[in-house]
C-alpha cells in the first residue's frame, strides 16, 4: 500500500522521531510506513489521519493485495 | 505520559522482594531448609533489582523509559514478535524431530522418547494457544 507520510510530515517540519513521539509508536515504525513495507492497523491509520486532519484514503493508498 | 500504575506495580513488586529476602530467608533458616536459602533469597534480590531499576527510571528518566513501553507496545513489534515466534515454533519443531529420529537410530531410546514428548508438548501447546485466542479476536 503505497502512502504520501513523508511528504505530510515534511510540510509539517516534523522529523521521524517527533512523528514517532506525537503517535506514541517508534521511530522504525515511521521509517517502515514512509518505505512501505509495513501497513498500519486500522487504529494507527485512524490516528495519523487525525492527526494530519485528512481522511484515511487521502494518506494511504490501496492498489489491491500484494503477494 | 503518567506512569503512576507502573510506579505503583513496581514500589508493591519492591515491598514483596523485600518481605521475600528477609522474612522468607529467616523461616526457611529457622525451618531447617538451609538448601533453600539461596533460592529464596535470589528470588527477593531479584524483584528488588527489577522493581529498583524501573522505579529509577521512571523517577530518573521518564523519557528512556516511555521510550521503552511505546517498544514494547508498538505495533510494528507486536508484528515483528507474532512473525519471529512463529519462525521459532517451526525451526523448534524440525530441530526436535530430527533430534528425536537421529537418537532414534543410534539407540538412545530414553532421549528419543523424552524428544517425542517435547514434541508432543510443543504441537499441543500451540494447538491450545491457537484455539485460545482464535475466541479472543
Amino acid at each position: 500500500m503505497k502512502n504520501n507520510l513523508e511528504e505530510l510530515r515534511k510540510e509539517k517540519g516534523l522529523k521521524q522521531e517527533e512523528l514517532a513521539d506525537i503517535l506514541k509508536v517508534s521511530r522504525q515504525t515511521i521509517s517502515s510506513l514512509e518505505n512501505g513495507r509495513y501497513n498500519p492497523s486500522i487504529i494507527l491509520a485512524f490516528k495519523i489521519a487525525e492527526y494530519f486532519n485528512k481522511k484515511i484514503e487521502e494518506i494511504f493508498i490501496y492498489e489491491g493485495e500484494e503477494r | 505520559m503518567n506512569f503512576k500504575k507502573e510506579q505503583t506495580t513496581y514500589t508493591i513488586l519492591l515491598i514483596i522482594g523485600i518481605v521475600v529476602l528477609i522474612g522468607g530467608t529467616a523461616v526457611v533458616k529457622m525451618m531447617d531448609f538451609d538448601n533453600l536459602v539461596g533460592g529464596i533469597s535470589g528470588l527477593g534480590g531479584a524483584w528488588i533489582g527489577i522493581s529498583g531499576i524501573k522505579l529509577y527510571q521512571i523517577k530518573k528518566k521518564p523519557k528512556k523509559y516511555e521510550e521503552q513501553i511505546i517498544g514494547q507496545y508498538d505495533e510494528r513489534n507486536i508484528a515483528i514478535r507474532g512473525y519471529a515466534g512463529y519462525a521459532t515454533f517451526i525451526t523448534t519443531l524440525l530441530t526436535i524431530s530430527i533430534m528425536s529420529l537421529i537418537f532414534m537410530f543410534i539407540d538412545y531410546t530414553l532421549a528419543s522418547i523424552i524428544g517425542a514428548g517435547l514434541l508432543l508438548i510443543h504441537i499441543v501447546s500451540f494447538l491450545i494457544f491457537a484455539r485460545y485466542y482464535s475466541k479472543k479476536l
